[in-house]
């Protein structure tokens, strides 16, 4: 009887099938599909020990670019040369390192206690009103778009998100940049260039996509070593129940990237959340210096690992008011791909892999007004 | 070399679709189609050893690839953005008009409370529609290991079913 009732439930459970095969057997005849069968049939080709001849050859990497681009009907097919001849040096770009002066700054452990002070006495986000929202920049090397030439473009993306309580909301992501000069003591952000122009406009819970309740904050101890272990638990809104391969403080990191870049965060818990930051292990001073944006930035990194390689994890504040502007991702170690004889990301380390900057956070009461 | 470009066309014509199909239950585009690219890439060069039944081994490659695509995304922080257009508890995407809607929910919801590797069985079993043996395949375990599993993840998904209670995950991985 049991076995009638289990039975059951995985027939309910092939009935939620969410793409039955009838809505993809005819994949194989698309031009996607007819693309990668070239690209992989063309890739076998460069694998013989005779120089190939001089025509443009896809590696593994690149036939992965292109199909995610293909897919998202983008531009396709880029450049790289053979694969082993190492001929040139085309590495895909990544942004410049940012430079950092340590000069006259404490242990980082300090820093951040005095950018807690600050930040438990700095002015709320402005506006007011049932969306949460958050401006950032950011640019990521895996969704890098790229383009004949043998690079990649380092065009960042802008979002806005409005998320309301419940998780309703929406976003827009725009290929662009924003430029940020001070006004009277105030940052005034402005987006000074669109790149391609492309424009991405999500409705949360339509086409798919879920609501995400915002995680109620209030419930957030302010006590740091309380607030520590609230970061590990998921409560079905932080980013991720832990890991068995991440360790505590990489989640409790995590964790806290999540909230600034989807919620406003009141004074009063931006200084605890500095305060369990500063407990991460092997966490240094950078010093002082200026973000992608043009803000001035104090910042500290520990060392992490990122793409399976060593790396950098640098988190970059605003010295007056202890807010979160940044957070970048550096490997720093190169990681050859055997097949290839090239870098796994083919970049040059030190690289940037990742960058975020986070603009601008207040209230409103539309999805389409801005505080 | 020209047998087998002729072999791995075979291969590719007869089961892309299937791979996508495994690869867009799990993750949202673009990145399923990174996987699918993934999987049989690797299936090219080991073109010599693609065995008589090659489904489930490329199911294998495929998970293979959607490990390395979810730890990558994990690390930018965009996988959560991205499986909320195709992830097996998002019910917005169901269009199920059949009797029993109220079941298949409840079904849904016991599902999540499982741990991973309970819901990866249980995912092959009813949506790639695999034979234990090959569940196993694709699992990289043995066959006695997957019907063990199997027989318990079946007997933990009842229970929750019947208790309404909270399962404490038996693997402790973490669902995303």
């Amino acid at each position: 009887m049991n076995t009638d009732i289990e039975d059951r439930l995985i027939e309910l459970l092939a009935q939620r099938n969410p793409v039955p095969l009838s809505t993809v057997e005819s994949s194989v005849r698309t031009p996607e599909a007819e693309r990668l069968l070239r690209h992989i049939l063309g890739d076998s080709r460069t694998r013989s020990t005779a120089p190939p001849p001089p025509r443009t050859r896809i590696t593994r990497r690149r036939v992965l670019a292109v199909a995610a681009t293909v897919a998202a009907g983008a531009i396709a097919l880029e450049v790289i040369g053979p694969p082993g001849l190492h001929r040139g040096t085309a590495y895909a770009a990544t942004p410049e390192l940012l430079r950092f002066d340590p000069a006259g700054l404490p242990a980082a452990r300090t820093v951040l206690a005095q950018l807690a002070d600050r930040a438990e006495v700095a002015p709320p986000a402005p506006g007011g009103g049932i969306y949460d929202y958050v401006l950032t920049q950011g640019w990521y090397l895996n969704s890098a778009v790229t383009r004949k030439g043998a690079t990649s473009t380092i065009e960042p993306t802008l979002t806005e998100t409005w998320t309301s309580r419940d998780g309703s909301g929406r976003s827009v992501a725009v290929q662009g940049e924003a430029a940020v000069t001070r006004v009277g003591g105030r940052n005034d952000v402005r987006i000074v260039r669109t790149g391609s122009g492309r424009t991405d406009t999500l409705t949360f819970g339509e086409n798919g996509t879920q609501r995400i309740p915002l995680v109620d904050l209030g419930r957030f101890s302010r006590d740091p070593k309380a607030l520590s272990k609230e970061l590990l638990i998921n409560n079905g809104t932080l980013t991720y129940r832990k890991a068995d391969d991440n360790p505590d403080w990489l989640q409790r990191v995590t964790n806290i990237r999540e909230l600034y870049r989807r919620q406003v965060i009141p004074p009063d818990l931006r200084a605890a959340l500095l305060r369990v930051l500063s407990e991460t292990p092997g966490l240094v001073t950078l010093g002082r210096g200026h973000d992608r944006v043009g803000r001035r930035v104090v910042a500290v990194g520990f060392q992490s690992s990122s793409y399976g390689r060593p790396a950098a994890s640098n988190f970059l504040f605003d010295p007056d008011t202890g807010v979160l502007v940044g957070y970048e991702e550096i490997v720093t170690a190169t990681r050859i791909n055997p097949d290839t004889g090239r870098d796994y990301l083919n970049v040059q380390t030190p690289a940037v892999v990742e960058y975020e900057a986070y603009l601008a956070a207040g209230r409103t009461n539309a999805t389409n007004a801005r505080p | 070399m020209a047998h087998n470009e002729e072999q791995f066309r075979a291969l590719y014509e007869d089961h892309y679709a299937q791979v996508l199909a495994f690869a867009l239950r799990r993750i949202s585009q673009p990145y399923a189609q990174d996987v699918v690219a993934e999987a049989f890439l690797v299936a090219w060069r080991r073109i010599e050893s693609i065995p008589a039944e090659p489904l489930p081994w490329l199911y294998a490659l495929a998970r293979n690839a959607l490990a390395n695509q979810r730890r990558t995304l994990r690390r930018q922080d965009q996988l959560k953005a991205h499986m909320d257009g195709v992830t097996p508890h998002s019910s917005a995407i169901y269009r199920d008009h059949a009797d029993g809607i109220a079941e298949a929910d409840a079904v849904e919801t016991a599902m999540r409370r499982l741990g991973r590797r309970d819901q990866e069985l249980l995912y092959l079993i009813a949506w790639e529609d695999l034979k234990v043996a090959d569940a196993a395949e694709v699992l990289g375990c043995s066959v006695t290991t997957a019907k063990v599993r199997l027989y318990r993840a079946r007997r933990r998904l009842a229970k929750l079913l019947s208790d309404d209670v909270p399962e404490v995950p038996n693997s402790g991985v973490a669902r995303r």
